[in-house]
């Protein structure tokens, strides 16, 4: 048994929980077109989570020798903690997922070196004007999870995550273009990304102005993951049970047009959260959030859980800052782990066909500034390009675009696109999405 | 340890251009207070390394948690740098400093008992929810010690002790679904005492979120715009700030010609700085974590673009001096090119004149964040509608954006209300978030502006 929970129970605590998390990065970092940087870094440390008098106690540390010191301040949070009206979790058998691949975990960081410079090389080959940063990291993950009731689970997983930020200056404007995959595997396909950026640089340089007025709009998988933002706090249980969830009380009737079904699974490898169990040992599973339209489910950790009077979805996940990058210093909390939305019928080429007027919005500006509790979203189209009668013309500037994802996506939806991708987290404050192209009607755009 | 990392950086010193070390041990605690309840209350000890090795232009970094290898992360770390690096390492000179930079406090926080924190926020606490209309509360409350060392191969050895607290106080007035909330903040790097007497800021928040939920939004369009010195804080660090940043001017011609020194960006009227010398800002600190002494920088001096923010390789590329502004979140991340206390310094109008002499505007105030890239954009806390000279209805919900040249040369009144504007917020840039920051500007007008109601 841990030495901390060995030390928590003598301290007095009725139930202890450590998780242990390592990691062991190695990354590969190109700056301005030219490789810059390699890095190595290993992290290593504890939470400890203890009930003491029924009330939560927390500490996290990478100091692994201080124990006492780790198990007293601890001790003196409890006295501020959470009424703990639950348990950590009973030992069980959890399906252990194949997460790690060998191939990855070994192949030397500085063999990327030529899939990155090529990845630039076909950006630059269609403007010089373009200055790209890219990255190639990959870790080895290891989660451990031990209580005072028994539970001893263990996985370790690999992810290869590959970022690229990039800025087109042309003329007076200087444009940014951001994005991240994350794969457990050796299947990041950047290439792809480069030819279409490549493909879409002449549309970027070309500026339209766009009239006012309610439009047909095209929401690629990224610009999606911006709107996730104007609907997570309603799918999240935690938010259900503080009454901040506007569909707090909308279990069973219909929220959305009935071809929407969103699903959120820990056990889906694609997605870049993927576990067998989630940070407090609750095995994962497949969640159905939303049906045909109608509202199923709420995700839950186990304090939400208890609050709700139902089991834990496997949603407590332990992760930090805005990329959500898994963390021994982070409190477990109920969060979205692989967030799957159901596709469409339509190929984003007949989506770009249909539209007489209007955008495809690729990112929105300004937008996690907003109040998006009750599903508005608003903010500048921050990479935008423009359609006119079926054909995409240049890149809209000095528009915004506002909305509410609730009204969208009952009453707006025209279609989605029948391929989806796996986004990566790169704005979010959720783990990963996978996602289509959605067609929209009537979204208000409001030009300077 | 100062003499072991001093032999070991010696040792290996020929082998690269260029390496340090850091090391941090930081001890933290966290309060959050969500209604009537404590939310979170925890500690964290964090105790982490880094190296960083220079070979021929080609950085190799290194991070760990255990500082029982630290021979075998440098060695591996220029290694790392000596399989990338081909071209030439370009680090501006920076002076050999030993220093032992001791606290510097009036009150250490960390010294504070832990019930005295929680009464004070539990005053704070009741004032709002006793307040008519107020349906919740957010506190957030941090502070932290941390002890960092800075070793380098040119013999520079620095330990700086360190302060840092932080709390946002923020009363939230809902109706119909509608919720509106304000924020008071404090923050400093010098004394706890300055999170005591917000109980005037604490109201006015109270009574301006209910106000809010029963104001409109204004019409979207262009306006005139006075920023209040806490939105002129956001805006110069976000839409001007970052651009001041060089890493991405010196690599970059296109990038650079637009940032050129000497190019007239505004009236001159328009100063700009970044400062790591206003003891107590959460900007503050006596040296980088390159071993550079932190200084004063004019970005803009009556209306011309001057200067930059720099690493010393950043420098070293431009053929300029380092200024103070590699930072690094933690040991986790090699130090890039960040800001200090950004600030449109104070000019010779009152904020008075600014708005009676506007016909027709807006009074944006506050804000919740903001925004860069080729245009800005932030949401504005709150606001008044301004005419004939007046301040007439609030107003809420309402974003402004721009280009960032257009509107530093659209600004034509500075008020001389320059001072102390701390939080318990940080800046972001790429994965380095939050990094403490601050913000202490003065309130300017500006024509043209986009605003985005309704």
């Amino acid at each position: 048994m841990s030495i901390f929970i060995d030390k928590a129970l003598k301290a007095g605590c009725s139930e202890a929980e450590v998780c242990t998390i390592s990691k062991n990065t190695s990354g590969l970092f190109f700056s301005n077109n030219k490789i810059s940087d390699l890095q190595a870094k290993e992290s290593r440390g504890i939470a400890l989570r203890i009930k003491k008098d029924k009330r939560m106690g927390f500490i996290s540390s990478s100091n692994l020798k201080d124990v006492d010191d780790v198990v007293d301040k601890a001790v003196v949070s409890t006295a501020y903690g959470d009424d703990m009206k639950y348990r950590f979790v009973e030992p069980r058998q959890i399906k252990q997922l194949d997460l790690f691949d060998k191939d990855l975990a070994e192949k030397p960081i500085e063999d990327f070196i030529p899939r990155a410079e090529k990845f630039i090389r076909i950006i630059r080959d269609a403007t010089n004007k373009i200055m790209v940063d890219c990255s190639f990291q990959k870790t080895i993950l290891g989660v451990e999870i031990e209580n005072s009731l028994g539970l001893a689970a263990s996985y370790r997983k690999t992810l290869l995550t590959c970022y690229t930020e990039m800025r087109l200056t042309d003329k007076n404007t200087s444009f940014e273009i951001e994005m991240q995959y994350d794969r457990h595997d050796d299947s990041v396909n950047e290439e792809a990304f480069a030819r279409k950026v490549a493909a879409d640089i002449p549309h970027l340089v070309t500026l339209k102005p766009i009239s006012s007025g309610k439009k047909t709009v095209i929401f690629t998988p990224s610009c999606f993951g911006d709107l996730f933002f104007a609907l997570e706090t309603g799918l999240r249980g935690s938010a259900a049970v503080k009454g901040v969830s506007p569909l707090k009380d909308k279990l069973g009737q219909k929220i959305f047009d009935e071809r929407i079904t969103i699903l959120d699974d820990l056990t889906e490898p694609g997605g870049k959260m993927a576990a067998p169990f989630d940070d407090e040992g609750t095995a994962g599973q497949r969640t159905v959030l939303v049906e045909n339209g109608i509202l199923k489910n709420f995700i839950t950790d186990l304090s939400t859980a208890n609050e709700l009077g139902v089991e834990s979805t496997g949603n407590g996940l332990r992760s930090k800052g805005i990329y959500r990058v898994k963390d021994y210093s982070a409190k477990p909390v109920c969060d979205f782990s692989n967030v799957v939305f159901s596709t469409g019928s339509m190929s984003v080429a007949d989506m770009i066909a249909s539209v007489d007027d209007g955008v495809m919005v690729e990112s929105i500006g300004g937008l996690l500034l907003a109040n998006l509790t009750n599903g508005d979203y608003s903010g500048t189209i921050a990479h935008g390009l423009k359609i006119e009668h079926g054909k995409i013309v240049g890149r809209v500037t000095n528009a915004m675009i506002s909305g509410n994802v609730y009204h969208d996506f009952l009453h707006n939806l025209i279609d989605f696109s029948k391929d989806a991708d796996w986004l990566g987290a790169f704005s979010g404050q959720i783990g990963a999405l996978y996602v289509p192209h959605v067609l929209l009607k009537n979204i208000t755009i409001s030009s300077r | 340890m100062k003499s072991y990392v001093q032999s070991l950086l010696q040792k290996y010193s020929s082998e690269c251009d260029y390496v340090d070390v850091r090391l941090e041990d930081t001890k933290r605690l966290s309060i959050m207070v969500k209604g009537r309840n404590i939310d979170n209350l925890d500690y964290s000890f964090e105790l982490g390394g880094c190296v960083r090795a220079l070979y021929r232009g080609g950085w190799g970094f290194s991070s760990f948690n255990s500082l029982d290898d630290l021979e075998d992360h440098i060695i591996k770390t220029i290694k790392q740098a000596r399989l990338i690096g081909k071209g030439t390492s370009r680090l501006a000179p920076s002076a050999v400093i030993e220093d032992h930079v001791k606290l510097d406090v009036a009150r250490n926080p960390q010294e504070v008992p832990l019930e005295r924190k929680l009464e004070i926020l539990k005053g704070y606490n009741d004032l709002m929810l006793g307040s008519p209309g107020i349906s919740t509360t957010s506190i957030r409350y941090f502070d932290s010690y941390t002890e960092l060392t800075f070793a380098n191969s040119e013999g520079t050895y620095i330990v700086q002790e360190k302060i840092d607290m932080g709390c946002g106080l923020t009363p939230i007035a809902s109706k119909n679904g509608i919720s509106q909330m304000r924020t008071v903040g404090a923050g400093s790097t010098y004394d706890f005492d300055a999170i005591l007497g917000k109980e005037e800021a604490i109201k006015g928040a109270c009574d301006l979120s209910v106000r809010l939920l029963d104001s409109p939004r204004p019409k979207s369009g262009n306006y005139t715009v006075i920023c209040d010195r806490h939105l002129s804080g956001i805006f110069v660090h976000e839409a001007f700030g970052h651009t001041s940043e060089a890493d991405k001017v010196s690599e970059d011609r296109e990038f650079a010609a637009i940032m050129k020194i000497g190019k007239v960006v505004g009236q001159p009227i328009l100063n700009i700085f970044d400062t790591g010398l206003d003891r107590g800002s959460r900007g503050s600190f006596v040296y980088d974590d390159e071993g550079v002494p932190s200084e004063k920088t004019y970005l803009i001096k009556e209306g011309v673009l001057c200067g930059r923010l720099h690493t010393r390789e950043t420098a070293g590329i431009m053929g300029e001096k380092p200024t103070g502004n590699a930072r690094a979140l933690n040991y986790t991340f090699p130090p890039i090119p960040r800001m200090r206390n950004t600030s449109i310094d104070s000019g010779e109008s009152t904020l008075d004149e600014m708005i009676k002499s506007t016909k027709e505007g807006i009074f944006a105030c506050n804000s919740y964040g903001g925004q860069t890239g080729e245009q800005f954009t932030f949401t504005a806390g709150y606001g008044y509608m301004i005419r004939n000279g007046q301040l007439e209805e609030l107003i809420r919900d309402f974003t402004i954006s721009g280009g960032v040249f257009d509107t530093l040369g659209n600004i034509d009144m500075i008020a001389n209300d320059r001072g102390p504007m701390d939080s318990a917020g940080g800046c972001g840039k790429g994965i380095q978030y939050p990094l403490p920051v601050a913000e202490w500007s003065a309130s300017f007008r500006v024509n043209n502006v986009i605003v985005g109601g309704q």
